[in-house]
């Protein structure tokens, strides 16, 4: 009789703990994926692209410049042109007024822009860390102008002083 | 927590003593013949083998047991005795000298009656695997074989897509489905997976023995020679025979917890610093029911859980490249995806030195955390958690009728380290907002299992009959987590359900013999017939995993130029612009569809089964056979065999067997065989077809996803390629050896063979449009790249096995010695010569195509030619501990790759020395605690040279690069 119930707590022993091992076993971890960086990437999708002439007789160097909202706020500021030279680095910046009113005051000096890519270089992008100033974009009176040495070769009004060709939000 | 459960659990076995009333008996064993005393004799209670005891040098013992115990008496060379206690304080033993009782007798390989292992016409090993799995630091079946025997081998795979949810088995160095696997001697079902890469180089299918409860087996019996003539299809390398437990009224089981120490061995800097890992945990549980005195019910259960063991390989590839590191990166449209914010945030600061710093990928990894080893490749043994249930009972019908059934179910969880990390400068597979510093998929598999045999035994007319069902089925659902359809983007899913497969096998037998004492010797007649049906399934997975999305494409809206919002060309994946021939912008249509990213399409690592890999393929086999065994003298025998089989999907087999044994002395005898055999392709191998999409640039310069697809013979793609259906592989066996019993303590064998098989299976390297030429284009695909299973070539293996085995007993104690080895040779002796329908490869490379070194290399040398197994075990009391060592002969892969001086990346390594060993002690009657280690000197295999170092560190032939384990086991009994 003994033995009978013996064997029956043995049983019953067995099968809780069994159950307790399988239960608590079940759960196995998978290596979770490095996640870790800085806010603030990731596709940026609101913009406004204006565009920038050329001026005649300069090589005639023309393209765009966008301005780009990113995701933590600040303003990316990307020029692309057609026509630059390998080799040359073109001057940049945002200057005051119209390209027409000629003002060479200044606003914000760009990086420069290297000749074989017609992109600003070392990075593609010049930040502008005001927070605000995307939203204030329209308002903003001013210019950008390209430079080959001290020459100007391309100009485009943005903010209030030209709609952008394109914009997206 | 789980610590405290398990705690628990070992409080609640360490609180159930026996407290039946017993006495003590003692008394004295002799020998029947000479009245001496016999020192060591083994005493048990046939109710509770762990509780027992051995004579002393006079031949006295003494145990305690209730009045109803059974002692049992046993000793190597003597009958077995059983005595009731009853009232009786005093029982003296004689035991009978007999010469069967020097081994088991054995059932595998023979229709008759049993024989001893001196008695058999083919070598067969029996390892008795329920008096020693408490001692063994492997706690699942596939793995104590291989520490056990030396011809059969488990190479556990680290990796590699799905080669790591199954262990593939293997007998005298031959594939997996070289081996025929029978539980109670009835055909076990197959793994419903394909293997694709196994130890000697062809794909295969497998029985899973994970899915088999130790717990539930009394004995193993490893037939080592060709047996298709006597047991059908795969029987070509050997049979292993699993008998199942028939005990009753005793619980016995086992609670197990270990884990690696995982130093990294000699990787160096190529590898984490080491924490203990893969810790595992097992529970396992039997015990047997009586149905009155007609029958029994013998019940196991096993619940495993292991946790992965991480040996990864930290290579110094780079991780984040330029387009990465400067925010040069566009999507389809042209927006720019900002991939360092970093960068931005340290310009917007105007601190430019920072920035310079970030603009490198260690800057980057330093400023969020990572280290290079965060991106190495991972490899190790899967994370599984596994759990089986067995059963194996008989009941007498009447005098001459037994009802028998036996089976179980099991279900898996596996998570594999089968993947490549995919960097984030892998611009085709990369997605920031999902993944912004890459990713590394895992497989996974859930796989059930299902078997039960049915039968009825008994005796009609002269013959004794068997009728039997057996049914099994194992599917297995694939899925892969931490990974995405990068051509969906960010809408693609994590985790996904990549299809399920599954086999299913039932086996109809009816088996008749006869035993003709009168003839000559004794002869025994049995024949019989088998109809056998398979059934095999690939059912798609979820459309994500299959599909090409178009993340990558963009749909032009207005007629014009293919420009971003800066008026410039957009960019390809590369982050290069989409040009014309002239270095313009595209010009487009409203309404094209422009492939602007190579987005890789399906799911990253492994791509799921869509509708086209869909399959749903049976097989019927019927077989009838013809089994003669023929006692020619006392000292003769000789046997043969005959077995026709046809096959519904290629026709019919005739195989036969002849082999003899000849007693020269008593204990001395010789022994040989011949046989013919096949394989029958499996249904795996016949209908298996996958798609794996890779990126081929077109003539614009735009990269086009193209279909890299293994089809299956029966497809359209073989036909007009000329591949042939897939035929048998044939097999001849020969056998030769000795086995000799030198007295009651020592006994070896040699046995030596061959094994010639004809049209082996293999994979083919992968055809493309041009290569072939013909107009194949049409069939594959501009760009489609095709393989197939072919019957490759004609393979050979051959060698010599040795077994030892030495028992001696001295006051109180017995010690064991067993030493085996087997010496083999695996040769490709004949590369197929093809007539397919090429036009532009030289014969000389379409045979490359079928055959190549690296494949070649893995067959005949992949795999250690040699290999020793030395084992110790001593019993002195409540003490028992077991010491064992291995060799693993030196191996050598050969590569198809070579360096500038056209020089292969060929590779031997060196052989290597294991050493196991574990210590028990028999805490009380009903309790044994044991400690040990497998691999205890942590050796860790040579490291892979430099250039072959992809996914591993290490060579995974020999011994495996997991390193020491130790164990700590509680066994009970009651």
């Amino acid at each position: 009789m003994k033995n009978i119930l013996l064997k029956k707590i043995a049983s019953i022993s067995l099968l809780v703990s069994g159950l307790i091992v399988a239960l608590s076993a079940c759960e196995q971890e998978g290596v979770s994926p490095k996640l870790d960086t800085a806010p603030g990437g990731g596709t940026v999708t609101t913009f406004k692209a204006y565009t920038l002439d050329s001026i005649p007789g300069s090589g005639n160097v023309y393209g765009r410049v966008v301005f780009w909202l990113d995701n933590a706020g600040n303003t990316l500021v990307q020029v692309s042109l057609y026509n630059t030279k390998t080799g040359m680095s073109y001057p940049s910046g945002i200057f005051e007024g119209t390209v027409a009113g000629g003002s060479s005051g200044s606003v914000s000096a760009l990086t420069a822009v290297d000749g074989e890519k017609g992109e600003f270089s070392p990075y593609k992008y010049f930040v502008i860390a005001d927070d605000g100033f995307f939203d204030s974009l329209d308002e903003l009176d001013a210019h950008v102008t390209i430079f080959l040495e001290d020459t100007p070769v391309a100009v485009g009004d943005v903010g209030m002083n030209a709609a952008p060709v394109l914009t997206g939000e | 927590m789980k610590r405290k459960l398990y705690l628990c659990f070992a409080a609640i076995i360490l609180a159930l003593p026996s407290l039946a009333q017993e006495i003590t008996v003692s008394g004295t064993v002799t020998a029947l013949g000479d009245q001496s005393p016999l020192a060591g004799v083994n005493i048990v209670l046939k109710n509770a083998p762990s509780r027992g005891t051995l004579t002393d040098a006079q031949g006295k013992y003494t145990i305690s047991a209730a009045p109803n115990s059974v002692i049992v008496f046993s000793f190597i060379g003597f009958l077995t005795k059983e005595v009731v206690v009853g009232t009786q304080n005093t029982i003296d033993i004689t035991l009978e000298e007999s010469a069967k009782e020097l081994g088991e007798l054995v059932v595998t390989g023979s229709r008759g009656v049993g024989r001893t292992t001196l008695e058999t016409a083919v070598p067969v090993d029996i390892i008795s695997l329920e008096d020693i799995m408490g001692d063994l630091p492997q706690i699942d079946l596939a793995q104590m074989l291989t520490t056990l025997a030396p011809s059969f081998n488990a190479v556990r795979s680290q990796g590699g897509d799905l080669d790591s949810h199954v262990d593939p088995i293997q007998l005298r160095n031959l594939a997996p489905n070289q081996t025929l696997v029978l539980i109670n001697g009835k055909r076990r079902h197959t793994s419903a997976q394909l293997i694709i890469s196994t130890a000697v180089g062809s794909p295969s299918t497998s029985v899973d023995l994970m899915l088999i409860p130790a717990a539930s087996i009394d004995h193993i019996e490893i037939l080592r020679d060709g047996a298709a003539a006597q047991y059908g299809s795969d029987a070509v390398a050997g049979v292993i025979n699993i008998v199942m437990k028939k005990g009753t009224d005793k619980l016995t089981g086992s609670f197990t917890g270990g884990g690696y120490v995982n130093t990294g061995g000699d990787g160096g800097k190529y590898t984490l610093d080491g924490e203990p890992d893969g810790y595992n945990y097992q529970l396992t549980a039997n015990y047997g029911f009586n149905l009155g005195k007609k029958g029994f019910i013998n019940i196991s259960g096993e619940l495993t859980q292991r946790r992965p063991t991480l040996r990864p390989f930290v290579n110094d590839w780079n991780v984040y490249d330029d387009t990465y590191l400067t925010n040069q990166r566009t999507d389809k449209y042209g927006n720019p995806v900002i991939t360092n914010p970093e960068l931005i945030s340290a310009l917007a600061a105007g601190n430019t030195t920072l920035a310079a710093t970030l603009a490198t990928p260690q800057g980057l990894m330093d400023a969020r955390g990572l280290q290079q080893s965060d991106f190495a490749v991972y490899a190790g043994s899967p994370a599984i958690t596994l759990g089986t249930t067995y059963y194996n009972a008989e009941f007498d019908i009447n005098e001459n009728t037994t009802l028998y059934a036996f089976g179980g179910m099991g279900y898996k969880f596996l998570q594999s380290y089968s993947c490549y990390y995919r960097r984030p400068e892998q611009t085709d597979r990369f997605n920031y907002l999902l993944y912004p510093n890459g990713f590394r998929p895992q497989m996974t598999s859930n796989t059930s299992d299902i078997s039960t045999t049915v039968g009825i035994r008994g005796k009609v007319g002269i013959f004794k009959v068997d009728f039997s069902n057996s049914f099994g089925r194992n599917k297995t659902r694939i899925g892969m987590v931490n990974t995405f359809n990068a051509s969906l983007g960010s809408n693609s899913p994590i985790n996904m359900n990549l299809g399920t497969h599954s086999f299913t096998q039932s086996t109809t037998n009816l088996d008749l013999s006869k035993y003709f004492p009168e003839v000559m010797k004794g002869l025994n007649i049995a024949f019989g017939a088998e109809m056998r049906i398979e059934n095999y399934k690939i059912m798609k997975g979820q459309e994500e995993g299959y599909t090409y999305g178009d993340a990558g494409i963009l749909n032009v809206t207005q007629d014009g130029l293919l420009v971003g919002p800066d008026g410039k060309a957009l960019e390809d994946g590369s982050s290069q612009p989409i040009l014309d021939a002239d270095g313009n912008p595209l010009t487009v249509q409203r309404g094209d569809d422009i492939t602007v990213k190579s987005y890789s399409a399906n799911c990253q690592c492994f791509a799921g089964f869509g509708p086209k890999n869909e399959r749903d393929e049976f097989r019927t086999d019927l077989a009838v056979y013809v089994d003669a065994e023929l006692n020619l003298t006392e000292d003769l025998m000789v046997a043969g065999a005959a077995r026709l089989e046809n096959y519904s999907d290629f026709g019919d087999v005739i195989t036969g067997k002849v082999a003899a044994r000849y007693s020269i002395l008593d204990n001395l005898s010789l022994r040989g065989s011949v046989s013919t055999g096949f394989r029958a392709p499996s249904l795996q191998e016949l209908n298996y077809t996958t798609t794996a999409t890779v990126f081929i640039t077109d003539e614009n310069g735009i990269p086009q996803p193209v279909d890299y697809t293994t089809y299956p013979t029966n497809s359209t793609a073989a036909r007009v390629l000329g591949i042939q259906q897939l035929s048998e592989e044939r097999s001849k066996s020969y056998g030769f050896g000795l086995a000799y019993q030198l007295s009651n303590k020592l006994e070896f064998s040699v046995d030596a063979y061959q094994i010639d098989v004809d049209d082996r299976i293999f994979l083919t390297g992968a055809f493309n449009a041009a290569e072939v030429g013909n107009n194949y284009a049409e069939v594959i695909g501009t760009q489609g790249e095709a393989q197939f299973f072919v019957n490759g070539g004609d393979i050979r293996s051959k060698g010599i096995e040795i077994v030892g085995n030495y028992t001696a007993s001295f006051d109180k104690s017995v010690l064991t010695f067993n030493a085996s080895a087997i010496v083999s040779k695996n040769e490709v002796i004949n590369k197929k010569t093809l007539d397919l329908n090429v036009a532009n490869l030289s014969d000389e490379d379409l045979v490359n195509k079928y055959l190549n070194r690296q494949v070649i290399g893995q067959f005949e040398t992949g795999t250690p030619r040699t290999k020793f197994i030395g084992f110790v075990q001593y019993k002195i009391g409540k003490f028992s501990t077991l010491f064992r060592g291995t060799y693993y002969g030196k191996v050598t892969e050969l590569s198809t790759s070579t360096n500038s001086t056209g020089e292969y990346w060929d590779q031997t390594f060196n052989g290597q020395t294991i050493f196991d060993m574990s210590v028990s002690y028999d805490i009380t009657k009903n309790l044994k605690f044991s400690v040990g280690g497998n691999n205890i000197l942590d050796q860790y295999p040579d490291l892979l040279r430099e250039e072959n170092r992809g996914f591993y560190l290490y060579s995974n032939n020999q011994q495996g690069s997991n390193g020491a384990y130790y164990y700590g086991r509680v066994l009970f009994s009651f």
